[in-house]
């Protein structure tokens, strides 16, 4: 008879891998009644992480198609197991594994579709954050921005792609019937996801924008960008452009600071 | 030198509606029914979903549950606790939870009698225990700890399941009992899991019902299930992607007039139909219980 965490062990891996289950023939055999009934424990866990990992990237499976792409579930779930008793973390490490994946190779843009799509997973899940009071948003009309520094709603991520992922997650879409013809080598993308309301948000920016919006993102104060960026007019646009968006979550004034 | 303007105060839900279900039908909520609920708001006794689609704080599903809870009460079903599993319990997830738990508000928070990791792997999938001392020793602990963390009972779901251990020493329908009264935790009686298990085990689903004795039990749960042959032995899965099956409506009348009066909940998982099939299983539901007698044969 096994004890309790030496039977969850073999159950355990029984279920992620069924070599090992043929290898333990006789425990099965001692241990269940009905040991040939594995196989709807190793069925359910197949189907559980494959829902769950296209439920984050629906465009990626529609690239590689749905078979590819149970394989591929497989693979990664031996790669990066899941830690989390919750189901929706378990896709985080796809796009990095992608990238070292070599039967994807002949899509060098997946990985770039696949941060998309996660971040797009990511700012669902996480929270738009109260906008900045009346009193935060007149402190910033009244100018002075060098003594400004601002946390982002946590929904915001920004990404930097090699590839047009935009596109090529705009036109893989479920509810997309257009067929374009997307050059692989336009150059990547600058993106801001974000939460609005109701909705996740993608725009796109420019490379000055974006490179101030990151820096901004990473909590530098206002005044240390002055002379890092396209100047004065550049920063008082990125901060007006987050003020219309609710991008901002919290604003500190930094005094005295030389 | 750092000086915060005024930073706006978080605001805890506003929870319109009740704070404990009432001896009605409700139905579990999936995503693709927020807008058809909200539009509508049928008079559905109570909504249950699943604890972890919840957990992003402010995120846009947390948005969704926040306003229909001003106007239906809750319940809180958790999937991944793993309370079950050897592995030490997962305090984030619990403390998660708890979080969850003060800012809807829910009547009843509930998880299985299962385990879904080891050695801090999760398989995502609710697997069985063996029925021992053991194992039952191990889970009253477990249960006892959440609770003692949540500062409240928990309801415990029975599982379906697929295989048994040769080596446990009682049946499932003494085991939950017993699981009950040494925990202190309520009972979820998930009648489709019953006879799932009882088909696919051979045993009496009745007899099981009649041995759990109905102060233990705060919830019901119906929901539908696939049936396979194998090698010419019908095999029941637990898939909650169809409607309530004959079999297990007649079971649920079996139950009457005992569970007349506990909360009873419509699950339905995948392959989700529109929004009035979910509300007609649940209506037909209330009108068992409402039927006030018991079939017999």
């Amino acid at each position: 008879m096994l004890s309790l965490p030496e039977l969850q062990r073999q159950f355990a891996s029984a279920i992620v891998d069924a070599h090992a289950a043929a290898q333990h023939e006789s425990l099965w055999h001692d241990t269940l009644l009905n040991p040939g009934r594995l196989t709807a424990y190793r069925n359910n866990f197949r189907i559980n992480i494959e829902d769950a990992l296209a439920a984050i990237y629906p465009v990626v499976r529609r690239l590689v198609g749905d078979e590819f792409f149970a394989a591929m579930t497989r693979i990664y779930a031996g790669h990066a197991p899941s830690r989390s008793g919750n189901i929706h973390h378990f896709g985080a490490h796809l796009p990095e594994f992608l990238r070292g994946f070599a039967p994807t190779r002949p899509l060098p843009y997946l990985p770039d579709v696949a941060r998309l799509e996660l971040a797009y997973h990511q700012a669902f899940h996480a929270g738009a954050g109260a906008p900045l009071s009346d009193v935060q948003q007149q402190r910033i009309a009244a100018g002075g921005y060098a003594d400004l520094m601002f946390t982002m709603q946590p929904a915001l991520r920004l990404l930097r792609s090699d590839y047009p992922a935009l596109r090529i997650w705009l036109a893989n879409r479920a509810d997309s019937d257009e067929v374009p013809t997307i050059d692989l080598n336009a150059g990547g993308d600058r993106l801001l996801i974000y939460r609005h309301l109701d909705e996740v948000e993608i725009t796109r920016l420019d490379e000055p924008h974006y490179r101030l919006l990151a820096l901004l993102a990473a909590g530098h104060r206002v005044g240390t960008l002055l002379n890092a960026v396209s100047g004065p007019s550049a920063i008082s646009r990125v901060i007006q452009f987050g003020l219309q968006r609710q991008l901002f979550s919290e604003l500190m004034i930094i005094e005295n600071t030389p | 030198m750092a000086s915060p303007l005024t930073a706006t105060p978080r605001v805890t839900s506003v929870t319109g509606a009740s704070q404990t279900i009432p001896a009605a039908a409700g139905i579990g909520l999936r995503a693709e029914h927020y807008h058809a609920l909200l539009q509508t708001r049928p008079a559905i006794g109570w909504l249950e979903v699943h604890s972890e689609n919840y957990f992003g704080e402010g995120s846009l599903p947390l948005t969704w549950l926040e306003r229909l809870r001003e106007h239906y009460p809750l319940s809180l079903h958790g999937v991944g606790l793993s309370l079950g599993s050897v592995d030490p319990l997962d305090l984030e997830h619990l403390r998660q939870l708890k979080q969850l738990i003060e800012r809807v508000q829910p009547a009843l928070v509930s998880e299985h009698a299962a385990w879904c990791s080891v050695d801090g792997r999760h398989l995502h999938d609710l697997l069985p225990l063996p029925y021992t001392e053991e194992a039952l020793n191990h889970l009253v602990n477990r249960i006892q700890q959440a609770q003692d963390f949540l500062g409240r009972p928990l309801l415990i779901e029975n599982l379906s399941s697929y295989v048994q251990y040769t080596h446990s020493t009682m049946p499932e329908w003494e085991f939950m009992p017993e699981l009950a009264r040494r925990s202190g935790c309520r009972l979820l009686l998930d009648i489709n899991n019953v006879y799932v298990s009882a088909v696919n085990h051979h045993f009496d689903a009745r007899q099981y019902l009649a041995a759990i004795p109905a102060a233990l039990v705060d919830e019901v749960h119906l929901a539908g299930h696939t049936r396979r042959v194998i090698d010419g032995v019908p095999f029941l899965i637990d898939t909650h992607d169809q409607r309530v099956s004959d079999e297990v409506w007649a079971l649920y009348r079996f139950a009457m007039p005992r569970l007349a009066s506990v909360p009873v909940l419509i699950e339905w998982d995948a392959a989700l139909p529109a929004l009035e099939v979910l509300l007609s299983e649940a209506e037909h539901a209330q009108s068992i219980m409402e039927s006030d007698h018991a079939v017999t044969a």
